[in-house]
């Protein structure tokens, strides 16, 4: 422990970062939620989220300090409701079409909505999930915009229909690079340079290596993607950086998946929680972060954000978190 | 006791020091000069609490965040404070040990085994009564037309046999067809339209017209029982759970039309076969049949049944469970009953005809 922290010969330091969370203990919480859940017809649901990603966030350790997860049962119950609101009032709309014998009409604004939902969500939600998260009491922001993404969510997906899903890599990297390139850590600021050119040919590599391999490349492809996501990212504050980069290979991917596998087969699913802590472990462990930003002068300068509703549409429409 | 201070403005740790002021339930933190603070138990947030480290803040703006690497302070400071008694039943939940927690798991996966496996089959199957009667007609047309062909029935033996239900019971037999069926299988089954049929070995095995009225009435009551209706709800209830949650009844009867062809593959459970024998015997009753013929056909299946011979045993279990309570309730409910040689004339009438 004595040689981190401590610059080395280029000015360099490195950062730990690890999880330290206990597939036991996650399991206690995920079993006791997930009865509340029940007892209650599926309204504690949102407190139960609060709970478990507090648990995550507490025992992900950055810099020997824990990130903190400031969001309520109460805020996200709220963004509950609004989520379910505008799903019905969706749904409505087009069962009201359907009614007046204008199906078509009523699915084109079923998919319609859908479509202006996702990026509305996502921004609400990065809004959210951000502003709730703090390192020693510094919270990160998210300063997208709201129509930008929009343009960018729209651009891709007509683009990614059109070229029949090639255009689809770049759709991926011009999201990335828009929304964690609005991220800020304080007054640190993230940046992500992802090509989509260099992405479309890892995927078609890897696509056509998964089929001459029946499948074993899979595991590959997933490091090269995750390296990617990695080893792209940045963090800049004033002159100083920091870098990521993952020491993951293909045979570490391997070894998570298959065992991940295994404990779902074999315990039926209640298994779960020990393979989220297992991949949290894995993944912190392969991430190492050098450079020499000095934490101690990070600054607090995010906002506070407690509207929900993005989150919990993005939980309800099932878009997973880019983070 | 030592902690890490955390002001909310910048990242830079601030020793400290705190202290739990048990009776007042509030939390001094004081840092060298600076002016101490105070804060009350019910406004301060555990972020984090593990083995040998509890992480609390407080405040909106600035959040605040103090980090005590103590076990003894975190475990003084847990009991102690009485703004968490919101929360106790889920703390205690939460600390009761892996054993608890597994018997939770085991509880909440025997929960939804029961909720699959009995509850959902048991909606599906009261769903049958929001169906209308005319759509039995629409199944069971589907199904006779899937698994009967023109050339497989004994035409002359079916008008035959069709003359005998009408004298055997003229209220009902309007509503139901007999078709005798050239094969080597013994079985006899209805469908939810009426169509009754019977394989011409059934027939064969068949010595007197009280059987084969038991036999009847039997089979009848299955229809009016909508049996096969329920079972085939009962085994598409995953599907049909939605259709009936979302009212949607002609979805419900999409599903079941395009797995009518599956009608003569279900067998039922005990629970239909006793309703069919018990409302099959009410039938013998109103029209004077000797229900000891209905015994008697299911003596003779079992016979049968020890040389092996699938199909009807197979759709139809007789056991001497069976034999035992018909026999019962024949006892408790005795009614007169007389011969019908104008039946057992066709039943004879119709086996030579087979036999040609």
């Amino acid at each position: 422990m004595e040689i981190i922290n401590q610059p080395n010969a280029v000015g360099k330091r490195f950062y730990p970062i690890s999880f330290k969370g206990k597939g036991s203990e996650y399991f206690g919480i995920a079993i006791v939620n997930l009865l509340l859940t029940i007892i209650t017809l599926g309204l504690y649901y949102p407190w139960s989220k609060a709970r478990q990603l507090q648990y995550l966030y507490g025992t992900t350790e950055f810099n020997d300090s824990r990130f903190e997860f400031h969001g309520t049962g109460a805020e996200m119950f709220k963004g509950f409701i609004k989520a379910i609101l505008i799903i019905t009032v969706l749904y409505g709309l087009t069962f009201l079409f359907i009614f007046m014998r204008m199906p078509i009409i009523g699915i084109l604004v079923m998919y319609l909505g859908l479509f202006a939902i996702i990026p509305l969500a996502i921004h609400g939600s990065y809004k959210y999930r951000m502003s709730r998260t703090s390192w020693r009491g510094i919270r990160f922001g998210y300063r997208g915009d709201r129509n930008e993404l929009f343009k960018i969510f729209i651009k891709g997906v007509l683009l990614t229909i059109v070229t029949i899903g090639i255009y689809g890599a770049w759709f991926s990297m011009n999201l990335r690079n828009y929304i964690l390139g609005k991220i800020k850590f304080g007054n640190a600021q993230f940046t992500y340079n992802g090509d989509g050119g260099k992405f479309f040919w890892m995927n078609v590599k890897g696509y056509l290596l998964t089929i001459v391999t029946l499948g074993i490349y899979a595991f590959w492809w997933q490091k090269d993607i995750f390296n990617y996501y990695i080893d792209n990212l940045k963090l800049s504050h004033d002159d100083k950086n920091i870098e990521f980069k993952s020491t993951a290979t293909g045979g570490d991917f391997f070894g998570l998946l298959i065992v991940n596998f295994l404990i779902l087969i074999f315990t039926l699913g209640i298994g779960y929680p020990w393979i989220v802590a297992r991949s949290l472990r894995f993944i912190f462990s392969k991430i190492q972060i050098t450079g020499d930003i000095d934490f101690n002068n990070l600054i607090q300068s995010e906002e506070n954000y407690t509207d929900a509703t993005g989150d919990d549409m993005s939980d309800m429409l099932d878009i997973g978190f880019v983070v | 006791m030592d902690a890490v201070f955390y002001n909310g403005v910048s990242a830079r740790p601030i020793d400290a020091q705190v202290s739990l002021l048990d009776e007042k339930q509030q939390l001094l933190i004081e840092v060298d000069g600076e002016t101490p603070i105070l804060i009350a138990f019910s406004d301060i947030a555990i972020t984090h609490s593990e083995n040998g480290l509890i992480v609390l803040s407080f405040g909106k703006n600035p959040n605040r965040v103090i980090e005590v690497r103590d076990e003894s302070f975190r475990s003084h400071y847990l009991k102690i404070n009485h703004s968490g008694k919101k929360g106790i039943t889920y703390f205690k939940l939460l600390n009761a040990g892996w054993k608890v927690h597994v018997l939770l798991a085991l509880l909440i996966i025997g929960f939804c085994f029961g909720t699959y496996f009995y509850f959902i089959p048991y909606i599906a199957e009261s769903a049958v009564s929001i169906l209308p009667r005319s759509f039995d007609k629409k199944v069971g047309d589907m199904a006779f037309e899937q698994s009967i062909t023109e050339e497989e029935i004994d035409s002359v033996a079916t008008l035959t046999m069709n003359e005998y239900l009408k004298k055997m019971m003229p209220d009902e037999y309007k509503n139901y067809h007999l078709n005798v069926v050239k094969s080597d299988e013994l079985n006899a089954f209805a469908l939810p339209n009426g169509e009754i049929v019977i394989y011409s070995k059934m027939l064969r095995h068949i010595k007197t017209d009280d059987e084969l009225s038991g036999l009847l009435s039997h089979e009848i009551s299955h229809v009016t029982n909508r049996h096969s209706m329920r079972l085939l709800c009962k085994s598409l209830s995953g599907y049909l759970l939605l259709s009936v949650m979302m009212n949607d009844v002609n979805g419900l009867m999409t599903i079941i039309l395009d797995n009518a062809h599956n009608l003569q593959q279900l067998s039922f459970s005990r629970t239909y076969e006793e309703e069919a024998d018990i409302s099959g015997l009410k039938l013998l009753e109103k029209y004077k049949i000797n229900p000891k013929g209905m015994i008697d056909l299911f003596e003779i299946l079992q016979k049968e049944h020890s040389v092996n011979i699938p199909g009807f045993l197979s759709t139809h279990p007789v056991t001497s469970d069976r034999i035992t309570y018909i026999k019962k309730h024949i006892k408790n409910h005795p009614f007169s009953f007389t011969p019908h040689p104008e039946l057992m004339q066709l039943l004879t009438k119709a086996k030579t005809q087979m036999s040609n």
